[in-house]
């Protein structure tokens, strides 16, 4: 029997700190695919649930594991601070569907598709004034620079006021990484997102533009979100959701995007010589990257999964970063193919009500982006080592130092 | 064979008109359209859509 210090304690942040911890996931998949964990730091213990069909399972059955009922943070929450920081992820149907109706045409595959001349015109200007640099922090000038531009205008934030939407959702997300460290463990903050009072600036920032757009609508999300008729809460979480998913899960796919292809030149290679892959190669780095490791269930009733008994009220943590490398889903899981096929990651989610809204946006956003990086003369080499954010729940890449080389 | 699409389900992804053009496709207004009826030799991609679509609202029915 292994010991209980066998498996890795997922809920410790540090477990991520140096590398996603592969080999751990590894473990669990093949001998506790639904694992108890406990939460050494106080929390309750949560189920983590490892395997791709068993996550694909637990997201497709919202009437058995619910994202309102706890959330979809790991975090035990008060029933009030759940409410009051419930954004359309953290509900069930019917409400996510009224919520989601409101902006989802902006991001069908045909919404998206009007976007892509706008999307290469940003990455070609953030590319060569990058490249111009010579030595850069490739993270600061191109992986977060892309998504924020296209989406600042797709939402209708001014670009002047770009970098600061990126300053305060570092200091967001950063809620477990000490460079950031704002999330507090008292009471104070955790009626907010990620129980950090950065989410005061967020709001403060949204309802500033919802409040322009009100006097002065125009053709964007936050004129939609000023004229719908959201209460004063429902408005604050739905810009932190938007601006925080729609520009650090992209910015973290690009900056891993880069790492896998100067780490396998083999792959770099291989879709220099043949830029049809570019599709593929995209999916490809979102599997990789996978730049959100899990999100939170929480049991409606007793069941079970696996033959494992779930009481109504546990947690249930899905981990998208294992799922993607199940050896049952994915020939040689653990090889970065720029030609996988078929591809069927998680990194969206795994199906289900809450699949990615900006699913075919990021996917645009990426290929774009690596099109152009590779079809410059130039390349890049690491100057020094990538900086992990501390997390188990983000992927997130702080820094990368590159240095400009001609090919 | 018969492709069944249950459009109370669908919220026009697209994930199906992307791995099997020939079979689904977002028209005017982004609502789906598709072929009911499909050749047998295209069963393949649609089992693929069947398996990408987000909603599980795909489903083939053999005669």
């Amino acid at each position: 029997m292994p010991s209980a210090t066998h498996f890795i304690d997922l809920s410790d942040h540090d477990a991520f700190l140096d590398a996603v911890p592969h080999e751990a996931f590894a473990i669990l998949r093949r001998e506790a695919p639904v694992h108890w964990n406990p939460e050494p730091d106080g929390g309750r213990g949560f189920w983590a649930v490892t395997r791709y069909e068993d996550i694909r399972t637990v997201h497709r059955n919202p009437d058995v594991y619910s994202s309102e009922i706890g959330g979809t943070s790991l975090e035990d929450l008060e029933p009030e601070h759940i409410e009051a920081r419930k954004a359309m992820i953290d509900t069930d149907p019917p409400r996510h569907d009224e919520l989601r109706a409101l902006v989802n045409r902006r991001f069908t595959p045909r919404a998206v598709l009007v976007w892509e001349e706008q999307v290469r015109q940003v990455a070609r200007e953030v590319i060569d004034a990058a490249i111009d640099k010579r030595e850069f922090d490739f993270v600061r000038e191109i992986s977060s620079e892309i998504p924020m531009q296209v989406f600042a205008e797709i939402l209708g934030i001014p670009q002047s006021e770009r970098r600061e939407i990126i300053e305060i959702g570092d200091r967001l997300l950063g809620n477990a990484d000490p460079e950031y460290a704002a999330a507090s463990d008292d009471d104070a903050h955790r009626h907010l997102p990620f129980s950090s009072p950065a989410a005061l600036e967020m709001f403060a920032f949204g309802r500033r533009v919802a409040q322009e757009r009100r006097v002065e609508p125009r053709d964007d999300i936050m004129t939609t979100l000023a004229q719908a008729g959201l209460t004063q809460r429902e408005l604050d979480v739905y810009f932190v959701l938007l601006a925080t998913a729609g520009n650090e899960t992209t910015r973290h796919t690009i900056s891993h995007g880069l790492l896998a292809l100067l780490e396998h030149p083999d792959e770099l290679e291989r879709l220099r010589a043949d830029p049809s892959l570019a599709r593929t190669a995209t999916e490809e780095m979102l599997r990789w990257a996978t730049p959100v490791h899990h999100f939170r269930r929480t049991a409606r009733i007793d069941t079970e999964l696996r033959g494992t008994l779930i009481r109504a009220n546990d947690k249930v943590a899905t981990w998208f970063v294992s799922g993607n490398r199940d050896e049952d889903t994915f020939d040689e899981p653990e090889r970065f193919d720029v030609g996988r096929t078929p591809n069927p990651h998680m990194t969206f989610g795994p199906g289900g009500v809450h699949h990615c809204l900006g699913a075919h946006l990021a996917k645009l956003e990426i290929r774009i982006t690596f099109e152009e990086l590779l079809a410059r003369d130039t390349w890049f080499e690491l100057a020094g080592p990538p900086e992990r954010l501390r997390s188990n729940f983000f992927n997130g890449i702080k820094r990368m130092p590159v240095s400009v080389l001609a090919r | 064979m018969k492709v069944h699409v249950d459009m109370n389900l669908c919220q026009s992804h697209g994930e199906c008109a992307i791995v099997a053009p020939d079979v689904f496709h977002l028209g005017d207004d982004d609502v789906l359209v598709w072929h009911d009826d499909v050749p047998e030799d295209r069963r393949a991609a649609v089992e693929e859509a069947v398996n990408a679509c987000p909603m599980a609202a795909i489903s083939i029915e053999d005669e």
